[in-house]
This record gives C-alpha cells, sequence and structure tokens, in this order.
C-alpha cells in the first residue's frame, strides 16, 4: 500500500472520530433547540421559540452578560499578573528562580480542583484564614468574600494562574535573545526591550492564555457553584438549571448561543494569531 | 544587578506561586485537622479522615469508578490521539493546520457544553448515563492533547529512517508499528498518564453524561453539597500524592528520551 494511501487511511479514521463523536452531537444540540416541550413532550420540532424565550428573559441576559464580563475579567487579570511574573522571573536571570515558579505552578495541576476549592472556602471565610485576620485587628464580621462576584474572581486565581503561567514560561523561553542584545547595542534601556522587544514576541503565547482562561471561565460550574453559590448565576448553571427541570430545548438554545459564543471567540483569536506569525 | 531590585524583581513570581500554592498546602493542613468543623483557632491535629477514607464504601466505589474511566480513556485517547497526530504530521498539503485546528476543537470546547451535547447523543444511541459515554465523551475532549504532542514530535522524527524501512520490502502497517511506534512510544505514554491525570479530575462532562456509578470529582462534589468535611482534604491529599507521582514519572520519561533523541 502506498504511504499516501495509508496516512490517508489513519486521518480518515480520526476524521469519522470526530464526526461521530463531536460534530454530530453538536448538530443534534442545534437541532434539539429548535424543539419545543411542553411538560417533557416535543410539541415543534421547528420553532425558534426557544431562542425568543431567551432572548426575553432578563435573568438570561444577566447571565450572559455575568458570564462575559467574569471571564473577560479573569482572563485579563490571569494574563497581566502571569505575564508580568514570568517577565520578572526571567529578568532576574537566575535558573533555581525560573525552577521555581514553573514546578510551583505545574505542581498544583497535580491536586484536584474540588478539594483545592474546598480549602479557599475555608481561607476565605469568616472561620478561616480572613476571618481570623479581620478578628485579630479587632473587626468582629469581617467583609464578606465567599458568595461574592469578588470570591469568584479571586477563586479562579489559583486554578488558571498556574496555567496561564505555563504556557507564557513556554512562550517566553522562546524568544530570542538576539532581538534583546540588538536593542540594547541600538541603545534601548531595559524597560524599552521588554516592551517593545519581549511582550511584542509572547504575543502568541499571551493570547493562548486569554482564550484558554476565557473558555475554562465561560463553561465552569464548579466555581461558581462553590465559590459564588446563589449570588453569581451564569450561563452554564443556566444550562444546568434547564437540564435539572427537564427543559431540553431551552437547555439546547442555550448551549447554541454559548457554543456560538466560543466560536467567534476562537476564529476572533486564530485570526490575531495568524495575523500576528505574518 | 543590585540586591534590592532582584528582590523586588522576585516579588511577583513569589506572590504567583503563593496563590497557587496556598490551597493546596491548606487542603494539606485541613486533612489533618480533628474537628469536623475546621475553624480558627486550630482545634488540633489527627488521622481520624484518612481511616474514614478506608472505610468509606461509596467514595471507594467513586475512585475505582474514576480509575477505570481514567484507565479507558488513557488507552483509547492516546490510540485515537497518537493516530490523528502521525498522520498529519505527514500531511504534505497547505491545509495542515486546517486540519490540525479541526481536530483540536474539542479541547477548546467548555465541556459543559461538550457534556451536555454529548448527553443527547448519548441518549439517542442508548449509552446515556452510562460509564462507556463518559469514556467516549472523555475521549473526545481530552484525545486532542496526545494528538497535539504526537503531532509536533513525529514532525521532527527523521523520515529517511521510514523510507529506508520501506526500501527493504517492510510494509505501512510494520513501518508504522515498529520504525514510527519505536521512537514515539515514550510521548504517547507520556500523553496517556497525562490523559489519565485529565479524566481523573473531570467534573462537568462526567457530572452531565454519567450516570449512577459516580466518578471520583462528582461524589466529592456531591458530598461538599451537605457539609464542608475534611474527609474531602484527606482523599485530595492522598490523590494530590498520586497524581504528583504518576505526573513526574511522566514528565521524566518524556525528558529522558526527548533528550536521547535529539542527541547527535
Amino acid at each position: 500500500m502506498a504511504p499516501s494511501r495509508f496516512y490517508s487511511i489513519l486521518r480518515a479514521t480520526s476524521g469519522a472520530w470526530w464526526l461521530l463523536f463531536f460534530f454530530c452531537p453538536m448538530v443534534l444540540v442545534l437541532n434539539e433547540s429548535l424543539t419545543v416541550y411542553r411538560l417533557g413532550i416535543a410539541i415543534d420540532r421547528a420553532s425558534i421559540a426557544n431562542y425568543v424565550v431567551l432572548a426575553r428573559d432578563m435573568v438570561f441576559i444577566k447571565a450572559l452578560v455575568t458570564s462575559v464580563v467574569l471571564s473577560t475579567s479573569v482572563a485579563l487579570l490571569v494574563t497581566v499578573v502571569g505575564t508580568s511574573a514570568v517577565i520578572a522571573a526571567w529578568l532576574i536571570d537566575h535558573p533555581l528562580l525560573r525552577q521555581v515558579l514553573l514546578v510551583g505552578s505545574a505542581m498544583v495541576f497535580c491536586s484536584g480542583a474540588i478539594p483545592r476549592l474546598s480549602a479557599f472556602q475555608f481561607l476565605v471565610s469568616s472561620q478561616g484564614i480572613w476571618g481570623a485576620v479581620w478578628r485579630s485587628l479587632g473587626v468582629s464580621a469581617s467583609p464578606a468574600i465567599l458568595y461574592t462576584e469578588v470570591g469568584v474572581l479571586l477563586g479562579y486565581l489559583p486554578l488558571l494562574l498556574p496555567l496561564s503561567v505555563t504556557v507564557l514560561a513556554v512562550s517566553r523561553s522562546a524568544v530570542d535573545t538576539q532581538f534583546m542584545d540588538a536593542a540594547r547595542d541600538l541603545g534601548a534601556g531595559e524597560a524599552r526591550v521588554q516592551l517593545a522587544v519581549v511582550l511584542p514576541l509572547m504575543r502568541p503565547g499571551i493570547i493562548v492564555s486569554i482564550i484558554l482562561s476565557f473558555l475554562l471561565v465561560l463553561g465552569d460550574v464548579l466555581v461558581v457553584d462553590l465559590v459564588g453559590g446563589a449570588q453569581v448565576y451564569t450561563i452554564a448553571g443556566t444550562i444546568v438549571d434547564y437540564v435539572k427541570i427537564d427543559d431540553w430545548g431551552r437547555a439546547a438554545a442555550a448551549s447554541t448561543i454559548l457554543c456560538a459564543l466560543v466560536g467567534v471567540i476562537i476564529a476572533a483569536v486564530s485570526r490575531v494569531l495568524i495575523g500576528s506569525s505574518e | 544587578m543590585s540586591r534590592w531590585r532582584t528582590a523586588a524583581l522576585a516579588t511577583l513570581p513569589t506572590v504567583v506561586v503563593a496563590i497557587a500554592v496556598t490551597p493546596v498546602a491548606a487542603m494539606t493542613v485541613l486533612a489533618f485537622c480533628s474537628s469536623q468543623f475546621p475553624s480558627l483557632p486550630w482545634p488540633g491535629w489527627s488521622l481520624e479522615w484518612f481511616k474514614q477514607v478506608t472505610t468509606h464504601s461509596t467514595l471507594q466505589r467513586s475512585l475505582a469508578e474514576s480509575a477505570f474511566v481514567g484507565l479507558s480513556v488513557a488507552t483509547l485517547g492516546s490510540f485515537l490521539g497518537a493516530l490523528g497526530g502521525y498522520s498529519i504530521a505527514r500531511l504534505k498539503s497547505p491545509h495542515t493546520n486546517a486540519h490540525l485546528t479541526l481536530l483540536t476543537v474539542p479541547a477548546l470546547t467548555p465541556f459543559l457544553l461538550l457534556g451536555f451535547c454529548f448527553l443527547q447523543f448519548a441518549r439517542l444511541l442508548g449509552i446515556g448515563r452510562t460509564t462507556t459515554a463518559v469514556i467516549i465523551a472523555h475521549c473526545v475532549a481530552f484525545s486532542p492533547v496526545v494528538l497535539a504532542l504526537v503531532y509536533h514530535r513525529a514532525r521532527r522524527l527523521n523520515v529517511d529512517l521510514e523510507d529506508a524501512a520501506r526500501e527493504f520490502g517492510a510494509s505501512e502497517y510494520r513501518v508504522t508499528l515498529e520504525v514510527v511506534g519505536g521512537q514515539l512510544w515514550p510521548t504517547i505514554l507520556a500523553g496517556a498518564v497525562v490523559l489519565f491525570v485529565l479524566s481523573w479530575d473531570e467534573f462537568a462532562i462526567a457530572w452531565f453524561v454519567g450516570g449512577f456509578n459516580k466518578t471520583y470529582p462528582v461524589q466529592v462534589r456531591n458530598m461538599l453539597e451537605s457539609t464542608m468535611s475534611p474527609i474531602v482534604s484527606a482523599i485530595g491529599f492522598l490523590v494530590s500524592v498520586f497524581s504528583a507521582a504518576l505526573t513526574g514519572a511522566a514528565f521524566m520519561m518524556l525528558r529522558n528520551t526527548t533528550g536521547r533523541q535529539e542527541r547527535p
């Protein structure tokens, strides 16, 4: 058998798997979103009623806005802090510090997210460290972090910062030092070298960090549930709630909207990435 | 560089490591707490929660279920990922990047969305709310990780070795199994370990698609609904040690073989 034919068979196998178990479920949900259910029975199979209901539902719109704002805030915060930390670690030029930063970040991936979130709950609760700090200052009622939007934002930091730092560290180590040396020879100060040379060369890593953090927050239910409680309601929570009450049509419509949002973001970021590589 | 400047620059990386590590450290400390309701001032130390882990039958069943799902995903997912990664690496077409992007899209899809979509499909196939459905859904979500790893490794392999084997009359299957497989197996094995760790800790898909046999994250989440028990920290601590050992082994394997193969 010719090699090209053999590779085609391998690719066809992967493609068939992708079509059957990824593409088909997506199409099925799109179809389901056009079905209207009443008391668990499908009464209309070609209607945009689910979308119309969601568009008029202020709770859903608020959840969508909260999701986008939260995802954007977390993605930007994590990437800005991560980029600054990685640049600082490389500026010191001490291999041990870089190792500590990378190993410390990588170590976190090994521990389960739920036990870590449970520990985070303890840290920011009034019975935990946060409450103890305020009590030591003579304040009996500490300001609440748990079950607030700020708490959710902080809850994502220990989960996503290690991921962001790993991506950014790989990106920073790929920067060719010759460009930096050339900039220094031309009289640029260290700050200008970092801002005008290193940062643009780290752009693919920065974009990947933003997109990964954004997508992980957009589809997350754990942090919002454990740290946000009933106070923070996102699009992911909406889908879960519709599934719980067996309203598959609206759950599918909300999923399709989320899918479209993800598609737009991936397309936009891919465009930026291709633009930067050209 | 002055000592003060070094100290100032080291502050941010230290803060980042502290943010990442503090919950892990807190989880470890909570695992040894003597009270069922941890609070400050510290009530004292105990190994009680580790003893409870060894007698908690529901938790043990969920650990066994997660181990079964993880091993199945590691086997099937790494096979599928390796197949896709290798075939795309040998693709001589201007659309290679498009192929790669398309096959890695599932890994970029929010897991909640993937879980919901797959649940619909699994119900249609008659495997809704079963362990089989969780395994397939996890393979869809995580096999792109192995695909990307194998793709990048396969592109750096010496193609002349494959051509030489063909010249000597080896069939395509034999070339793939013995020449390519012989060079790629450490990457595939390391990828399989990563798949196991990812599948082990995945919640959203397992919650949507899984049935009565709950995986470990779903079981632990259910336990947290009733109370914040240190047993969750104890099991989290044990699982972290296990996962760290596995990931460390995979990392060493990948580093050693990459170094050996790149030596002239």
